[in-house]
């Protein structure tokens, strides 16, 4: 992406909101150890539920625990799990969807086939069972949504490869006698970049949901650990006497989430005008 | 398709819980029982054959509308899973009610009057719906609508539908697993008919002195609803991902809560048996789909 087209993206100003929280998001992720906050298991117990205060901007929890210090570390998770996810998605759907769109035949069949089943699974009930029967923690959490998400963009390289296939370059580099590895990776590959930049900011989030929604059943992050859906999760037996508990974290979710999807909205309109209906199934 | 894609389920299905780590026997008898009792139930479960003799069993059983016996209460899968299901329908089918009866009236006013007030606050909801994790929504939900003002009881079930407590009951967690797909819908619906409404046909048919409602209603919105409805399709098996959450948070008694206890405790058949479930709602859900389509657009027929 050029300099100009980023520039394109800073005059959307959603864009420029998501890119700002972003930042601010990731820098806390990396800073939140040197940041002046209590520890984030440091149990206080003369301070149980102390509603938000100049002491506790966002509070505390039932054990006392800062509720700010908490949503802070808990950005480290949830970029931890965006990228983490989308690696494992990008690893196994690239690569099929390459594949599949550039050899066709019964190899693209196959793939296809077995897109179509994954599709028809709803993702929660898979990503719940996988991840259940890996016996839980954040790490299968992580493999078990990275297994569901990969469906997306085997269809969207697929269908990108397809129409590159047909252009004159691959038939000429084919002429010249280059290896299918080589055509991929040197002439199909590099073009398919922007819709799948566009894809992958919108996939991150779609990542962070998912998994902060195994965490809240109780499969990912386990408690202490600072993780926004597990936070929710036990905030939610507190919800009469201390609405903050589960208001803040949720917050953070939906602020992450928003942000990213605001920069994808914009990258869209910006490098892949003809995407916006094909999007629509993610 | 739908045999062959509820065929690749099975496969799917009963590879993971294959290769997943852990002993449904040992499970079920705690961690002190003797080996030699865990090797008797694990001959008994059919538990120490290779995997293709468990499968063809699995699937003729599955056949036959046998679903196997739950490990964790003895109990037919079947049986459990029926029991549950029309809850599960229940919330899916008035979330998705939920959806279109607020979609599709803001979707049009939207189109029809763009760039107004009333557009501008739509799409800023539209967006912070869809990036809303419906888990947190539901709690803020029952924080302001049923703590704070009373309007709705805060979790359960409160009979079927017809009657005034279940109709309440199922207020808060169908808008909640609604919500995303309203955002959706709205979005998409407003876009298209924003598209149609600027087409020759329009013009045409305003310029013979066409009412504008029947403009908007009869040509404009038709021609919008396919691909709509293609994208309701695609989302329906979301609905049912997000209603599993919604299901834990309001304590329903849908098949969501079964997998979720299912899982944690291992119940191997119990969930192969909900997986298939689901799975099969949403292919024939999208079967109904194509065959609406064939309702709204003459042009596809088939054979």
């Amino acid at each position: 992406m050029s300099f100009q087209k980023l520039k394109g993206l800073s005059r959307n100003k959603m864009s420029l909101f998501g890119m700002l929280m972003i930042l601010i998001i990731i820098l806390s992720a990396i800073l939140a150890p040197f940041l002046p906050l209590q520890d984030p298991n440091e149990q206080k117990y003369m301070e149980l539920f102390s509603p938000p205060s100049l002491d506790h901007p966002l509070g505390t929890d039932q054990y006392g625990r800062s509720m700010l210090s908490r949503v802070i570390f808990g950005s480290r998770y949830a970029l931890l799990v965006g990228v983490a996810v989308v690696g494992i998605e990008v690893v196994i759907g690239v690569t099929l969807g390459l594949v599949a769109g550039f050899y066709g035949g019964i190899i693209e069949t196959v793939i296809m086939r077995i897109n179509d089943v994954m599709l028809s699974i709803p993702a929660m009930v898979l990503a719940l069972a996988i991840a259940g029967f890996l016996g839980g923690g954040l790490i299968n959490v992580i493999i078990a949504v990275g297994i569901i998400g990969w469906r997306g963009y085997t269809r969207l390289i697929r269908s990108e490869v397809l129409s590159i296939r047909e252009e004159t370059y691959v038939e000429a580099a084919n002429a010249t006698g280059c290896g299918d590895l080589h055509i991929m990776r040197s002439h199909i590959l590099p073009n398919t970049v922007s819709s799948f930049l566009v894809y992958t900011t919108l996939q991150i989030p779609a990542a962070i949901l998912w998994a902060a929604g195994l965490s809240f059943l109780g499969l990912g992050a386990q408690p202490p650990t600072p993780e926004w859906g597990a936070m929710l999760a036990e905030g939610r037996d507190f919800i009469r006497q201390a609405w903050w508990i589960t208001t803040f974290p949720g917050l953070a979710i939906m602020l992450t989430v928003l942000s990213f999807n605001f920069v994808g909205d914009g990258l869209r309109d910006l490098l892949d005008p003809r995407a916006k209906s094909r999007m629509g199934e993610a | 398709m739908v045999i062959p894609i509820m065929l690749g389920v099975t496969l799917i299905v009963s590879s993971i819980l294959y290769l997943s780590p852990g002993d449904p026997a040992r499970i079920m008898l705690g961690p002190n029982a003797r080996p030699s009792v865990v090797k008797q139930l694990r001959e008994d479960l059919g538990l120490d054959k290779p995997f293709h003799i468990r499968y063809f069993t699995w699937l003729g059983d599955i056949l036959q509308g046998d679903f196997g016996v739950s490990l964790q209460r003895n109990v037919p899968v079947t049986e459990m899973i029926m029991s549950r299901l029309p809850a599960s329908l229940e919330l899916a089918f008035f979330a998705a009610m939920v959806a279109w009866v607020i979609a599709l009236p803001t979707g049009i006013i939207s189109a029809v009057k763009p760039y107004t007030i009333f557009d501008n606050i739509s799409m800023f909801f539209a967006l912070f719906w869809v990036s809303m994790p419906s888990f947190w929504l539901s709690i803020v939900a029952i924080i302001v609508f049923a703590l704070w003002l009373g309007v709705f009881p805060i979790s359960g079930y409160g009979g079927p539908f017809w009657t005034l407590s279940g109709i309440m009951h199922l207020a808060l967690p169908a808008f909640c697993t609604g919500a995303r797909l309203v955002a959706m819908l709205t979005r998409l619906i407003r876009s298209k008919m924003m598209d149609e409404l600027g087409k020759d046909y329009v013009r045409t048919a305003r310029s013979k002195g066409l009412k504008e409602y029947l403009v908007v209603m009869k040509h404009a919105l038709r021609n919008s609803l396919i691909p709509t409805i293609t994208v309701f399709g695609l989302q329906v098996p979301a609905l049912f991902s997000l209603s599993i959450i919604i299901e834990t948070v309001y304590a329903w008694p849908g098949m969501g809560r079964l997998l979720v206890d299912g899982v944690f405790k291992r119940d191997y058949p119990l969930v192969q048996g909900i997986v298939l479930m689901y799975t099969f709602i949403v292919v024939i859900t999208n079967l109904a789909v194509d065959l609406i389509y064939g309702y709204i657009d003459p042009r596809i027929k088939y054979d």
